[in-house]
């Protein structure tokens, strides 16, 4: 059986995520293909070999380092039709989700996204995906195949396999006729992510601080414990703080040994942004809220008379 | 409908008001016909159930023209394929300029739809747009990505999905509710408008229990929970 995996090159190496779904994917299907959109050093190869592929197709079109989202869908559907593939696997960057959403209506294909795992029982294969703010796992089996698979971001840790030198087929992308976006421009989030990201402590506000003066609290709450301070996305949305403050999917991963949510929900895009965190504490007013699902000590009530107190607190105890 | 199912659809159907979401999408909608001297006009396009007719004329009291309503009850059932089959016939019949749609931030399947809807009408598509700007050649939209932003540009007509920080949608004026009961809605079915089998493409095996990952210790006194907190951070050696 084949398995087909998009890989998200990062310049030097494939992103963590990618390698994983490919390790993933060799682990359900022997003849795994790995899918690449730039021509690989041996130094790819052999990491995308060390992860799994036994085949490396290079889906490439004139002068586009990444092509655009609806003509990788084209080149994937040929590639998943020559090779009868079973499944295609994706890890969930905003470019994949795009390309999985087109390749669906080219394969005819069933998708599931938000998937924690893939597993093989009685011969099919049965994806996982947790609900109900991650208390419960949901499974689902695909009507039709070939079966779409988005994982969750770093719900699969990527294992290695014996390196075999991979076979390589080119796949030319035809552009002619596609409608498609353009890119403009990118750019990438300028640094202070980065002290974030390697911080032991890191306390975080959100929209429940109601007022932009009260993330001075969360300031002095994170200096007290040799921390830095972040935001969730709706406070970066409301211009309360620069973008290198933001902890989520599309802000900063961090791990620290402790996370402080203050007035933060915690949906799903900033939880992804703390998952690898030691021990979570949250405040938040709403008991129902999503965090209280995610995290080891929950207060319920106001952050802004809260946060004052747990200072007050610890200033007791440090003081000499 | 719960607020959440297992396809985690909040806010997408069973909704006698309008959602936020789609309120921004409207809303982004007449901004640009405002700024282009009012030429043109905004179609709603819904599938839902017809519980759902009252959001859809609080869209058109937002200042949307008329509405394609699809008498759908079987919506919450279908797949993000199903519905986006149903949506891009819809859609193609009106043959707009402009596909706009919105949903919450990290919503993996509202995206999946904007971009099957795009293969679906052949359609450049840019999703997740935080800023978005019309000229008579395209349309321009910035995006975050991973690690940074990204701006895309595309020619007309074209889907575009947008970000919850597109705008704060006005509140409609008692004007905009009375003239929108007189204004048009459309309805048909999915069998006259859908030729092609509107079957899930996957389906729900079953549910249980998750694998508990956190201690989950709430105090709903919340300050009794400080001392708690003040333990964990003396284990770990941060009280110093």
């Amino acid at each position: 059986m084949t398995a087909l995996v998009p890989m998200n090159w990062l310049g030097v190496s494939f992103d963590e995520d990618s390698l994983a779904v490919l390790s993933k994917a060799r682990e359900l299907d022997d003849q795994t293909i790995a899918v690449v959109f730039c021509d690989p050093d041996a130094s790819a190869l052999d990491e995308l070999s060390r992860y799994g592929a036994m085949m490396v197709a290079v889906l490439h079109s004139e002068g586009e380092d990444l092509p655009p989202a609806r003509l990788q869908a084209i080149g994937i559907a040929s590639l998943a039709e020559a090779e009868a593939a079973e499944i295609i696997m994706a890890s969930t960057s905003s470019h994949n989700v795009e390309m999985m959403g087109a390749l669906s209506v080219r394969l005819r294909a069933g998708i599931l996204w938000g998937l924690t795992d893939i597993v093989r029982r009685d011969d099919a294969l049965v994806g996982l995906r947790l609900v109900h703010n991650d208390t419960e796992v949901a499974e689902f089996a695909w009507r039709s195949g070939p079966k779409l698979a988005i994982l969750r971001p770093r719900a699969l840790s990527a294992s290695e396999w014996p390196v075999t030198g991979p076979a390589i087929k080119r796949v030319p992308l035809e552009p002619d006729g596609v409608r498609h976006a353009e890119v403009v421009s990118r750019t990438s989030t300028e640094g202070g992510g980065q002290s974030l990201a390697a911080a032991n402590v890191v306390v975080a506000g959100g929209r429940g601080l109601e007022k932009p003066e009260n993330l001075k609290l969360v300031e002095q709450l994170a200096q007290m414990l040799g921390g830095a301070p972040a935001v969730s996305l709706p406070l970066v949305e409301a211009g309360w703080a620069p973008r290198a403050m933001q902890v989520g999917q599309t802000g900063t991963i961090v791990k620290p040994q402790v996370y402080i949510a203050c007035g933060i929900s915690g949906q799903i895009q900033h939880r992804i942004g703390i998952e690898g965190a030691g021990s979570v504490i949250a405040i938040n007013s709403d008991a129902s809220a999503p965090i209280m699902n995610f995290c080891d000590i929950g207060l319920v009530g106001d952050v802004k008379e809260l946060l004052p107190q747990l200072i007050d607190a610890i200033n007791q105890r440090i003081a000499p | 409908m719960s607020d959440s199912d297992s396809s985690e659809r909040r806010g997408r159907v069973g909704r006698s008001t309008l959602n936020p979401f789609d309120a921004r999408a409207i809303e982004e909608a007449v901004r640009i016909l405002e700024a282009r001297g009012n030429q043109g006009e905004v179609v709603l396009v819904a599938a839902a159930a017809p519980s759902d007719l009252a959001a859809v004329r609080e869209g058109l009291a937002r200042g949307a023209h008329r509405a394609l309503f699809l008498d759908d009850l079987s919506i919450d059932e279908r797949d993000v394929s199903a519905v986006a089959t149903t949506l891009a016939a819809l859609i193609s019949s009106e043959a707009p300029d402009l596909v706009l749609l919105c949903y919450w931030p990290g919503d993996i399947e509202g995206a999946l739809l904007a971009s099957a809807i795009g293969e679906i009408l052949d359609m450049p598509v840019m999703t997740q747009a935080r800023t978005l700007a019309v000229d008579d050649g395209g349309v321009t939209a910035q995006k975050q990505v991973e690690g940074g932003d990204l701006t895309q540009r595309a020619s007309l007509p074209c889907v575009i999905d947008l970000a919850e920080a597109i705008n704060k949608p006005r509140y409609p004026t008692m004007k905009g509710k009375i003239a929108a009961k007189s204004k048009p809605v459309a309805l048909s079915e999915a069998a006259a408008i859908v030729s092609t089998s509107l079957e899930p493409r996957s389906r729900l095996l079953g549910i249980s229990n998750a694998p508990k990952t956190r201690r989950r210790e709430i105090f709903h006194t919340a300050a009794a929970g400080i001392p708690e907190i003040l333990r964990l951070l003396d284990e770990r050696e941060l009280l110093q």
